[in-house]
């Protein structure tokens, strides 16, 4: 509809200066791109100054789709790109792959992005090709492949890259990653995925001074006997921290006085495997985090923060928004203990969804009060958000035991997933006591929340 | 005011193509590169007269329109890119306008050198003739097809991949 109000106007785009329709061909898939050659003669050689890239090898035959990515550098006729994007087809054999990456990296560009889907099939990984390694214009590289990485000694690899996404297997060498890491004076984002499960290093040393944001995630699929990680991560600047992790990793966590936003999904893989080790290394993570501004607990987590209820926690004194998801194989028996940890928490937001999602299927859960009221639903809470309320007479106590105990709330908002709402228990809702003078009570049907810090003060 | 002896200026004066003039907080002018250069020069030469920049080929309509973008922006500007409400407030800002406007405000980003606002642009106008056939990219923006019939075939042939 959009397109038709598009059609009336016509004759716009001509008006367009050359440079400008370039920019906006770059912003095309490539191969679309290359079709615009056709419209007229005015566009026939445009698409040759485009200077990103982004090719999907659907094809079937790699070697044509080799040819293409040659044919295609070869009339670009710029020496620099922006954006350089591939998704390599299967099967591409080792000869083409590193021939084609070696001739895209002749040019200078500043965002790589090279996705290879064949993961077990070659296994032990191919190394990365060299020059891939020594591309110093590079500010973006995201590496979604099966190449195991092989640094050549004391070399600056990137000098001006400042977002590194590897979702890799693991390098099999001790010291790689961290050599890599090394290599990057100035990184302000690092995205790790990987599967841990052929990786023979049991240490990863995460020590980037100029890291900002961090995303770690880790997966383990028991393909192999289990065996014990040890994550240590040192970042002083670190501001934003995002872990999930399933295969019960060490963490030790040193430096983070900065940090303002950490997100924790630690699984197992089941709650029975749960072991002293685990609940000591969790407890140990969340003490390397107590800095943080805002905590987001995954269902997970909480899981195992279940088995660690007679453990002292460590206390979160910045925290000031708190984002917990609970599911009914725990229930609400961490909730008071999470509380206590954080005196001046200002905003509380309670997730159900997974607590909800079946309602048929759904594990009994009891509401379990704090033995005594929390500091901080005495003196600091203001807002209180919970999404996906389901209507259980567990979440309704846990209700009126907030609203009666929240003494400065300022808000309370409950999202009602659309589909479930009945009317009698809306109504209770509305009656329940609330001791907060300045209170505003709201029923929503959805509610999204948005993990922004400018929504707090 | 003008004379105010603040060591450096804090607000400079924008004239649009068609006279009308803007009062600029330093902050948002500087999210233009050609604003931003200007306000430098001056500065290095240390004038403490208000800073007028004139913009021959901004209309006051567009430069309204520019200038609203760089105010966001600006309160925006100490925190990360990957700020998610501002990715919305930029999708809703371009959605408002039809298609002239939008080629006016891309020109206008280009030539005041507001890299950001260039690439909303041209990204928003890309999105909107992606999965299009050649025909239609033709209709919508009335472009004559001056190619033979055979050299129609050239092209394609050239680069066949593409025309799959």
């Amino acid at each position: 509809m959009k397109r038709e109000k598009f059609a009336e106007q016509m004759d716009l785009i001509s008006n367009l200066p050359d440079h400008i329709i370039v920019h906006i061909i770059s912003s095309l898939p490539t191969e679309e791109a290359v079709r615009t050659s056709i419209l007229s003669s005015r566009w026939k050689y445009l698409w040759k100054d485009i200077t990103s890239i982004c090719l999907r090898g659907c094809e079937n035959d790699p070697d044509k789709f080799a040819n293409l990515v040659d044919h295609l550098l070869g009339n670009c006729s710029s020496s620099s790109f922006l954006s350089f994007e591939i998704y390599f087809p299967d099967k591409i054999g080792l000869p083409r792959l590193n021939a084609l990456i070696c001739n895209a990296l002749s040019h200078k560009i500043e965002k790589l992005i090279l996705n290879i889907k064949t993961w077990f099939s070659w296994f032990p990984a191919p190394p990365l090709p060299n020059c891939a390694l020594v591309c110093s214009t590079l500010v973006v590289l995201k590496l979604r492949t099966c190449f195991d990485i092989v640094i050549p000694e004391s070399i600056v690899c990137f000098p001006h890259l400042k977002s590194l996404e590897l979702c890799v297997i693991l390098p099999n060498q001790d010291s790689v990653l961290q050599q890599l890491l090394c290599s990057c004076p100035v990184l302000e984002n690092l995205s790790l995925s990987g599967y841990l499960d052929f990786c023979e290093v049991r240490k990863f040393d995460i020590c980037v001074p100029t890291v900002r944001k961090l995303d770690l995630f880790l997966e383990y699929k028991g393909r192999s006997e289990i065996s014990e990680y040890d994550i240590i991560i040192n970042t002083p600047n670190l501001e934003h921290l995002s872990i999930t992790d399933d295969s019960l990793s060490r963490f030790v966590v040193k430096n983070l006085s900065c940090l303002c936003h950490a997100e924790i999904m630690y699984e197992s893989p089941s709650l029975e495997a749960v072991e002293t080790k685990h609940i000591n290394s969790l407890l140990e993570l969340l003490k390397g985090v107590t800095k943080t501004l805002l905590l987001r607990l995954h269902f997970h987590t909480v899981n195992v923060l279940e088995k660690a209820l007679s453990y002292t926690w460590p206390e979160f004194p910045n925290l000031v928004m708190l984002d917990m998801i609970l599911s009914d194989e725990s229930g609400w028996t961490c909730f008071a203990n999470v509380l206590h940890t954080a005196p001046n928490l200002k905003v509380l937001i309670l997730d159900l969804e997974r607590m909800n999602t079946d309602p048929d299927e759904r594990e009994p859960c009891v509401w379990t009060p704090p033995d005594s009221v929390p500091t901080c639903l005495l003196e600091h809470i203001k807002i209180i958000g919970i999404r996906w309320f389901g209507e259980n007479d567990d979440e309704l106590q846990a209700i009126e035991y907030l609203l009666k105990n929240a003494l400065v709330l300022e808000h309370m908002m409950i999202g009602i997933p659309a589909y479930w709402i009945d009317e009698e228990v809306a109504e209770k809702l509305l009656t329940f006591p609330i001791a907060s003078v300045n209170c505003y009570f709201q029923v929503y049907r959805r509610i999204h929340y948005k993990n922004s810090q400018n929504k707090i003060t | 005011m003008a004379s105010s002896s603040s060591s450096s200026l804090s607000r400079v004066v924008v004239k649009s193509s068609d006279n009308n003039l803007f009062v600029v907080n330093k902050k948002v002018a500087s999210q233009s590169q050609l604003l931003k250069q200007c306000i430098d020069n001056m500065e290095e030469k240390g004038t403490n007269d208000v800073i007028l920049i004139p913009l021959s080929n901004v209309t006051s309509n567009i430069l309204t329109l520019v200038l609203e973008y760089c105010e966001k922006h600006a309160d925006f500007a100490d925190d990360d890119n990957n700020n998610q409400e501002l990715k919305q407030w930029d999708h809703e800002f371009l959605k408002k306008f039809d298609y002239a406007t939008l080629n006016s405000l891309t020109m206008a980003a280009d030539y005041m050198v507001t890299k950001s606002l260039l690439n909303l642009c041209c990204q928003f106008i890309a999105d909107s003739i992606k999965d299009l056939t050649v025909q239609q990219i033709r209709q919508i923006f009335d472009i004559k097809n001056d190619f033979t019939p055979q050299e129609e075939a050239d092209i394609k042939n050239e680069n066949a991949w593409a025309f799959r």
